[in-house]
């Protein structure tokens, strides 16, 4: 008996790859990696950059990662996955300095030592607790199994925040926190018991979807930084479908307007230059001050023949929290149609310094376009340019800040041109862009090659969200909905 | 005699399998083609662990394990009905230790036989028979627990069966619990302690309570099932009735008297038999089971069968309908034979987008076969979507990947061909296609792949609901060998009733290679767009048979004369486009809209 606990031991330890490169070859060029993280930039505090080599199939991984300010760690297996903790206190002990990978991959018996490849770890640390986002298979109209869940950025652990799973039939979308903080967030419930689901002061308003005087529903939000307000879009939007290959879905608005909500009155704040009915005025973002409100606005086109002249500027008007009152004049501060172009989703950083905003060839909604770019505006010069270090030839879009405005999360269809991925990089004083990186996962490989769902809306949140799932879940069965009136 | 004394019981119940095995082999296959179509089982730890993340998720396991041999729908057919088969066995094992008469035999059938009629509801899922089985196993366990362990050992049992089976089996440990309550109290001779009955029923709604604790779902699917119904948010009653049933019929059937086995077993035989036959063929005939009959015969390209039901009984509802004329044009026959059969309009060419997992299939697969991949896939991926258990499709997954494979997407085809060479019968498939990628020869020269990448259109447009003869046009002006977009071009006008725009297709068709003749509906049309602005065939420019000018002055005949003459609504003349365009004038419904809002 006990030969036969030799036996299985000795074939247990031959199957687990844990041999040691020996006669190694070296070869001069870099290691076949997915996510590719040569050279990339992380904050110290992230999820272990765990790896897997791909192309030919390979027997063992022995990867050594050593710290320009000293401390290794190692990792021997089928793919480098490397200890939490010891992963850990390398980042923060080369904070500012850099990593050195050596990876050495056997074949056949046979070990071969690639050439090395770096990782910055930044000065500047990410600040947040996690990504909050939605999950959900990239389809057309009709929606399974999804949700809004929230990640540990210096783990792998995600955890739901609201699953589908607790009211049948709900479609969860645009989690949107107030600059990161979770006290307030409000996100939207579509479906047969829609609502606009507003939470502060530790409990959750749910608003009726829809308001006759805003000809629609609440869709883009955006707290002001005070939390009194959150700026929301509301927008008749349509789909159509593509007939060629390259193309798939065209989402564009046949009416939109800005609005402000005020949550402890209820009141929805209208004005007239924000709902023009030549015009359409959509994704709202408040000035991190408060006293701007940065907008979306193109031509009113004729749909659908039109929907390619659909070609959106970035606006701002003037904002005053103390009695919520808007300026009396639009200015455009980035003028995308004069270049041919449409800029959306404007994200200003938190330090005031910026304004990251999507550019694509026209519409409003760039996430299926596949030209789409993140573009960076200093508003300190007025000058703009596309983020080409972090930047794709397949979709990028869809940005969000860190709190201190060092780093930047968006979403990306680089990997296989359909499933968004979650990329994160950062953002220097001098405005220098890093080359991003893929939310690390462990094993990430076999992860992301299962994962069916994309990555919609995310963004930092600087604690754990949370919510009472079932609860939620009844009250949006319930539909008791309280109504929103105009101010 | 002996022999039959000894073995009628079993032999009755082989019989009975069979008849089960035969009834979903034959007349019920198409529901054993949708249950496999509505699942991918993988085997994977994570699908294993998956499926065990929930309660009532070992069921659900086996069920889906099941479930995949409908593939092979014979081998399928047999797995049920040795499902049935245990069933009954058990049920009656378990009366049969609350010591019911042998008489009663035929009496345990009929938790089986309605459970079978209930099946025939097609989003009954097969998981709830398996949970009803392994919970009657229990329920046997406990008899033993009840009658030869000591009271520690009964308490331990309860302690231990009733949250396991709850998270293994899922709501059917009520089945469990009302068992040994009533037990307890119906077996006061046993000296069981009526508190173990209390206990019992506290401890089961307790376990329910404390799994909420962890579980999103809101109580009534924890309570009501997560997985018994295709359909989340529905409970249906004749579930709660089965469990029911299961749990109280061993005690209504000790309660029966001692009868002779020679008058009661055959008047029990030939109820039951008589009750069960009627029961099952009310529940099956539906036109939900006649819709997916139709599906089924899609997924098996069986155009003949198609066109055959249709002509035994004429399809109504649009997705029947567009089924009968997509296997037309299979055959070639949709413009030869298309008023044969009853025409709703449009719709019944390219019925509106539902969102449901069914009515996409075949729409998918029509513009699959038309070279409309793009749309094709949507439809595909949107019924995926719409399954309501979010189970993956083992047949819809292979038609996305075919899509992906033909617009040159390999990356996702790759990622989604992983998924499925995880699974038993699309492995196979799986890894030939992942063989295929990237080869863009071997891709071109694959007879359907390399077809359609002929006819895919290279200009784009936006698909539009109300357009689709602008559509057909793009698609068969690119490639004048897709004569199938021809002819759906020129159904859809003459269905649409659009004479205009028909007179204004129909010289493209010079270039679909008709060397027979002119089908048949088109000549019909030409004819009466001649007749309109002519008083004789003289001049008319078209190769029209004298056939249909012969029947066409019938018709002009019949018409003028009596409207509601008889003549007209038989064939041949009821077959004709010219009864379609004037007699049958039901207008096609408007009820498609430019596009759809979002939000």
């Amino acid at each position: 008996m006990k030969k036969i606990y030799v036996y299985m031991m000795a074939a247990m330890m031959l199957a687990s790859c844990t041999e040691k490169p020996e006669n190694v070859t070296k070869v001069d060029k870099l290691p076949a990696i997915f996510p590719d993280y040569s050279g990339v930039t992380i904050p110290d505090g992230i999820a272990p950059m765990d790896f897997n080599v791909t192309g030919d199939d390979c027997d063992c991984v022995d990867v050594t990662v050593k710290g320009s300010k000293g401390g290794e760690v190692h990792s021997n297996g089928d793919y480098a996955k490397f200890d939490l903790d010891e992963w850990h206190s390398l980042t923060q002990q080369n904070k500012g300095g850099a990593l050195t990978f050596t990876v050495c991959v056997e074949k056949d018996g046979k070990w071969t030592q690639y050439k090395d490849f770096t990782m910055t770890v930044s000065p500047y640390a990410i600040g947040d607790w996690g990504l909050t986002y939605r999950r959900i298979a990239p389809g057309y109209e009709v929606y399974g199994h999804m949700g809004i869940y929230q990640r540990d950025l210096s783990t792998f652990d995600e955890t739901p925040i609201f699953d589908n799973l607790a009211a049948p039939g709900a479609c969860v979308n645009c989690h949107t926190p107030n600059r990161t903080n979770p006290d307030q967030y409000t996100f939207h419930v579509r479906g047969e018991h829609g609502a606009t689901v507003v939470h502060r002061d530790g409990k959750e308003e749910l608003l009726k979807a829809k308001n006759d005087s805003i000809h629609g529903s609440m869709v883009y939000p955006y707290w002001h930084p005070s939390g009194k307000y959150c700026a929301y879009s509301t927008n008749n939007t349509h789909q159509s479908f593509h007939s060629v290959r390259s193309e798939r879905i065209e989402v564009f608005d046949q009416s939109s307007d800005v609005f402000v909500y005020e949550p402890s009155t209820h009141q929805l704040i209208l004005d007239s230059l924000l709902m023009t009915k030549d015009h359409y005025e959509t994704y709202p973002a408040f000035s991190p001050d408060g006293r701007t409100l940065y907008f979306c606005s193109s031509t009113a086109e004729p749909i659908p023949s039109g929907y390619k002249d659909i070609k959106y500027n970035i606006c701002k008007i003037a904002f005053n929290p103390d009695n919520g009152t808007f300026g009396t004049r639009v200015d455009t501060i980035f003028n995308a149609r004069k270049m041919g172009k449409s800029a959306t989703h404007p994200r200003p950083s938190y330090d005031g310094r910026y304004l990251m905003f999507t550019m694509s060839d026209y519409g409003c909604f760039p996430i299926w376009h596949k030209e789409a770019d993140n573009w960076l505006l200093d508003l300190r010069t007025g000058k703009a340019q596309p983020m080409t270090a972090a930047n794709s030839d397949n979709t990028d879009s869809w940005h969000n800040w860190s709190t201190n405005s060092h780093w930047f999360v968006f979403t990306s269809r680089r990997g296989d041109g359909l499933y968004t991925r979650l990329y994160i990089a950062s953002v220097d004083d001098k405005g220098n862009v890093s080359k991003p990186f893929l939310l690390p996962q462990e094993n990430p490989l076999d992860y992301y090659d299962k994962l069916l769902d994309s990555y919609n809306t995310p963004d930092f949140t600087t604690k754990p969200v949370k919510l009472d799932e079932r609860e939620m879940g009844r009250q949006i069965n319930s539909d008791n909905r309280t109504a929103t009136k105009v101010r | 005699m002996k022999y039959i004394q000894r073995y009628w019981k079993i032999v009755v119940s082989v019989v009975f399998a069979i008849a089960v095995a035969v009834f979903w082999a034959l007349p019920a296959v198409s529901l054993l083609s949708y249950h496999e179509q509505y699942q991918l089982f993988l085997f994977t730890a994570d699908y294993f662990r998956e499926r065990l993340a929930v309660p009532g998720g070992l069921a659900d396991y086996i069920a889906e394990f099941i479930t995949q041999w409908n593939y092979i729908f014979v081998v399928g057919a047999m797995l049920l009905a040795l499902l049935f088969f245990v069933f009954q066995r058990l049920t009656w094992r378990i009366a049969k230790g609350e010591e019911t008469a042998d008489v009663w035999y035929p009496l345990s059938f009929v938790p089986a036989i309605l459970m079978l009629a209930y099946m025939c509801d097609a989003n009954v899922m097969p998981s709830f028979l398996v949970a009803l089985v392994l919970v009657q196993l229990l329920m046997l366990l406990w008899q033993k627990v009840a009658c030869g362990a000591n009271s520690v050992v009964r308490v331990a049992f309860i302690v231990v069966a009733l949250p396991l089976s709850y998270w293994l089996l899922g709501p059917v440990m009520f089945i469990l619990a009302a068992y040994i309550f009533i037990y307890v109290l119906a077996n006061k001779s046993r000296r069981l302690s009526p508190w173990i009955a209390v206990v019992a029923a506290i401890y089961a709604v307790a376990t329910v309570l404390f799994v909420a604790q962890f579980r999103p779902e809101p109580l009534y699917r924890l309570f009501g099932g997560l997985n018994y119904y295709r359909f989340p948010a529905y409970i249906p009653w004749p579930q709660v009735g089965m469990m029911v049933l299961t749990a109280v019929l061993p005690f209504l059937l000790r309660l029966l008297p001692a009868a002779k086995a020679k008058i009661a077993i055959p008047i029990q035989i030939i109820s039951v038999v008589a009750g069960g036959c009627a029961l099952v063929f009310f529940s099956f005939r539906t036109i939900a089971n006649e819709i997916i009959d139709y599906d089924y015969l899609v997924r098996m390209h069986a155009w003949g069968k198609i066109i055959e039901k249709a002509e035994k009984k004429q399809p109504t509802t649009p997705l029947e309908v567009s089924c009968v004329n997509f296997a037309l044009s299979q055959k070639g026959q949709l413009c030869d034979r298309l008023f044969e059969f009853y025409q709703n309009g449009g719709e019944g060419l390219f019925p509106t987008f539902t969102r449901d997992m069914l009515s996409p299939i075949s729409t998918g697969e029509i513009f699959y076969t038309l070279g409309m991949v793009n749309d094709a896939e949507r439809y595909f991926f949107e019924a995926q979507q719409a399954i309501p258990n979010f189970r993956r499709s083992g047949r819809l997954c292979q038609q996305i990947i075919s899509c992906e494979i033909i617009n040159g997407n390999y990356s996702v085809a790759r990622k989604l061909l992983h998924e499925l060479s995880h699974s038993l019968f699309y492995s196979r498939w799986a890894d030939e296609r992942l063989a295929m990628l990237g080869n863009e020869k071997k891709i071109n020269a694959d007879p359907v792949y390399g077809r359609l990448r002929k006819f895919r259109v290279s200009k784009d447009y936006l698909f539009s609901d109300t357009e689709m003869d602008q559509m057909l046009g793009l698609v068969y002006t690119h490639c004048y060998q897709n004569r199938n977009a021809y002819e759906y071009l020129m159904a859809y006008e003459l269905v649409q009733r659009d004479m205009t725009k028909f007179m204004e297709y129909y010289p493209i068709g010079r270039f679909a290679g008709y060397t027979d003749h002119i089908p048949y509906a088109i000549q019909q049309a030409l004819v009466y767009d001649w007749t309109q602005r002519h008083g004789s065939f003289d001049g008319m420019p078209y190769s029209i048979e004298p056939q249909w000018q012969q029947l066409m002055v019938q018709f002009i005949q019949a018409y003028m004369s009596n409207r509601e003459s008889p003549v007209l609504s038989t064939p041949p003349l009821s077959n004709t486009f010219w009864n379609y365009m004037l007699i049958n004038k039901r207008k096609a419904k408007g009820t498609k809209k430019e596009s759809k809002e979002v939000y």
